[in-house]
């Protein structure tokens, strides 16, 4: 039988005889430029990374109903998440076990069965195959006796606030296990009231000239933002100052920023002797209100409910391809309050020098229109494709990319030398390697030591 | 919640519904041709980087949306989503777009994009408010960068709420674009359509 899984392990020889292993300098905490431009390393990505990690693909909340779809990708893989009779929700490779076709070319409908447009298979939602046009003069019951065969490649599914995650080894970690200590912090930035998060609807999905991983490696980059994302002190709405707030990741690569509210936003009234019932409720998290502070206890334990009250995670990437923003932003009014932020991106890898970004907002299922209606207008202003503060970003992955598809260009290395190390703020409950400060490039480093590991393993 | 009660609850009136239903104004009619000179005119100041010149071509109570568009089979329903967009504006959240762009450190558009945007298939349509009028068109935009050689192309049905002040000026009360692209390829919306 043909064995259609990747056989390759270990470091990899690049056509020009260079390992792989060496593009990263682990004592100088370097990286060659080259990783953005190389379509043999791209390739490698997808089978090594993209073909076996955690991806987000959807949010339960789009296909609320039994034989509901939408049609997603992994890495450059099509695939279909639907909801099953149970409620339960697949995600089956979009390819047809015939002969190829793509048995959905729509984004996103209801249906009992695929039916293959080439030659007519059947498949259900789990993935078999149920039939065939004339199936009995053409196969007899090799249908029947070969279904395991036959049957649609299935993904692994997990999800947290609604948000379904899919990987197709098998082989792959518990996505639990995947998460480790970052999930103390997710459960405390997306599943903190009762009836949780819902999508406002179709994710954007927009083309960035750039490599994947320049967005992927960012993320805990606490740096940038006073410099590129300088026009949004310049017109008063916040300010990052690198020692505020707190930098974390984990060894599985994840990231975050925590930002200290009140400074950043410079928001007062708010005592900090009061009750953290009370100090959450003065500031509700973003896409909340102060009402639905009430409902976190329930959720939450005291040590999530001080990190919401105190330094919320703004900005949390998990390796390879998710990140999540909880934020406050100018919400684009005469009087130019701030507005929340609620957004998770995904990416699909295209080709070296381009990706397709996904972006979705999730707003509280439970929360009055008024809050929704401006988290949700908030957040197109702000974030994704004509967002204010990643127009600049998209700008500096478009630059980083051209100006390192020379042969000069893509000898030059990252440099993440800025080793602040860990620095554990009193008291603070939060797992992983904790920095109390935005800015400091361990976080970015361990990303990049988890990709060198997956990626020469 | 499905994307009826979502589309009620925020409040936001469908782009589809009863658009460009009134009495068609003919293209021989001196309206129509005005109308037709008003969108050049505004295409031409976008093209010509004067965002200032084209805020004041915006009406104080516009609504300036761009849906998400999601493929889907014949048949089963609008393609656009109603609530997930790529822009929704009003005219504060506008004129705050055009400070970040004029008066402070901008990266994404400084140097500024380079666009050239082609409007044709002008259709106008009359409604029940006299001096309103509904008006269809096709927007062909090309957009390039720096001495990048590739080209962004974006291509749209606008449907427009024009409304006349006095003989022969207008401004734009309302504007939804309907993107041809589920995915759009252009590396952000720092630009208007
Ligand atoms: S390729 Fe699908 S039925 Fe033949
Ligand atoms: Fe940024």
């Amino acid at each position: 039988m043909l064995d259609s899984s990747s056989r390759l392990t270990g470091d990899a020889i690049l056509s020009d005889g260079t390992p792989l292993s060496e593009l990263i300098d682990r004592e100088r905490r370097e990286v060659s430029l080259r990783v953005h431009q190389d379509r043999e390393i791209f390739e490698l990505e997808m089978e090594k990374i993209f073909a076996r990690s955690w991806i987000p693909v959807a949010h339960e909340s789009e296909i609320p109903n039994p034989g509901d779809f939408v049609r997603r990708y992994i890495g450059q893989d099509s695939c279909l998440v639907v909801r099953t009779e149970s409620g339960a929700i697949n995600v089956l490779l979009n390819v047809c076990t015939h002969r190829g076709m793509p048995l959905c070319r729509e984004e996103r409908g209801h249906t009992r069965t695929f039916r293959c447009p080439y030659h007519g298979w059947v498949f259900d939602p789990q993935g078999n195959v149920r039939g065939a046009p004339y199936e009995k003069e053409m196969y007899g019951d090799w249908l029947r006796t070969c279904a395991d065969e036959l049957a649609l490649t299935t993904a692994r599914t997990a999800s947290i606030g609604g948000m379904v995650f899919a990987n197709w080894d098998p082989l792959a970690e518990p996505f639990d296990d995947y998460l480790g200590d970052v999930k103390w912090y997710l459960d405390a930035m997306i599943n903190r009231t009762d009836s949780g998060l819902e999508v406002v609807g179709a994710p954007q999905r927009h083309i960035v000239k750039a490599n994947w991983k320049l967005l992927a490696e960012q993320l805990p980059d606490g740096y940038h933002t006073s410099t590129l994302h300088r026009s949004f002190a310049q017109l008063g709405v916040f300010e990052h100052k690198v020692s505020s707030g707190i930098n974390v990741s984990t060894p599985e690569g994840h990231t975050m920023r925590l930002v200290d509210f009140k400074a950043t936003w410079g928001l007062e009234g708010r005592d900090d002797s009061a009750s953290l019932a009370d100090r959450l409720a003065a500031m509700p998290p973003p896409g909340t209100n102060a009402a639905m502070t009430e409902e976190f206890a329930n959720n939450l334990t005291e040590g999530q409910l001080r990190l919401l009250a105190e330094t919320p995670p703004a900005v949390m990437g998990l390796f390879p391809g998710t990140d999540l923003f909880s934020f406050l932003s100018h919400d684009g009014t005469e009087a130019g309050g701030l507005g929340p932020v609620v957004m998770v991106h995904g990416w699909i890898p295209r080709a070296p020098d381009l990706f397709e970004m996904l972006s979705w907002i999730l707003v509280e299922r439970d929360a009055p229109d008024e809050v929704r209606e401006l988290t949700r207008r908030t957040t197109i202003r702000n974030f994704g494709i004509s967002g204010l503060i990643e127009q600049d970003d998209a700008e500096a992955w478009r630059g980083v990319q051209r100006s390192t598809a020379g042969v000069m260009g893509r000898r030059i290395n990252g440099k993440y030398a800025a080793a602040l190390g860990i620095k554990r703020p009193e008291g603070f409950e939060g797992g992983g390697d904790v920095y109390a400060g935005t800015a400091r490039d361990d976080a970015q480093w361990a990303w990049w030591s988890r990709y060198f590991d997956v990626m020469t393993s | 919640m499905d994307a009826m009660t979502r589309e009620e609850s925020t409040g936001k009136r469908s782009p589809f519904e009863s658009f460009g239903r009134g009495e068609r104004v003919r293209p021989s009619d001196p309206v129509y041709l005005e109308i037709l000179g008003f969108l050049w005119d505004e295409a031409a100041t976008l093209d010509q980087d004067d965002l200032t010149e084209w805020l004041s071509l915006l009406d104080e109570d516009i609504t300036y949306i761009m849906p998400v568009r999601v493929t889907r089979k014949r048949g089963t329903g609008s393609e656009f989503d109603p609530a997930m967009m790529h822009f929704d504006e009003d005219i504060a959240s506008l004129r705050f777009r055009v400070r970040r762009f004029l008066e402070t450190t901008a990266w994404s558009e400084d140097p500024p994009s380079r666009v050239r945007r082609t409007v044709t298939a002008v259709r106008v349509y009359r409604t029940d408010a006299p001096h309103e009028f509904e008006v269809t068109n096709s927007l062909l935009l090309v957009r390039t960068q720096d001495d990048d050689y590739r080209l962004d192309i974006v291509t749209a049905e606008r449907r427009d709420r024009v409304r006349r002040y006095g003989d022969d000026s207008f401004k734009l009360a309302q504007r939804t674009i309907l993107l041809d692209q589920a995915t759009v390829s252009t590396p952000n919306l720092a630009i208007f359509l």
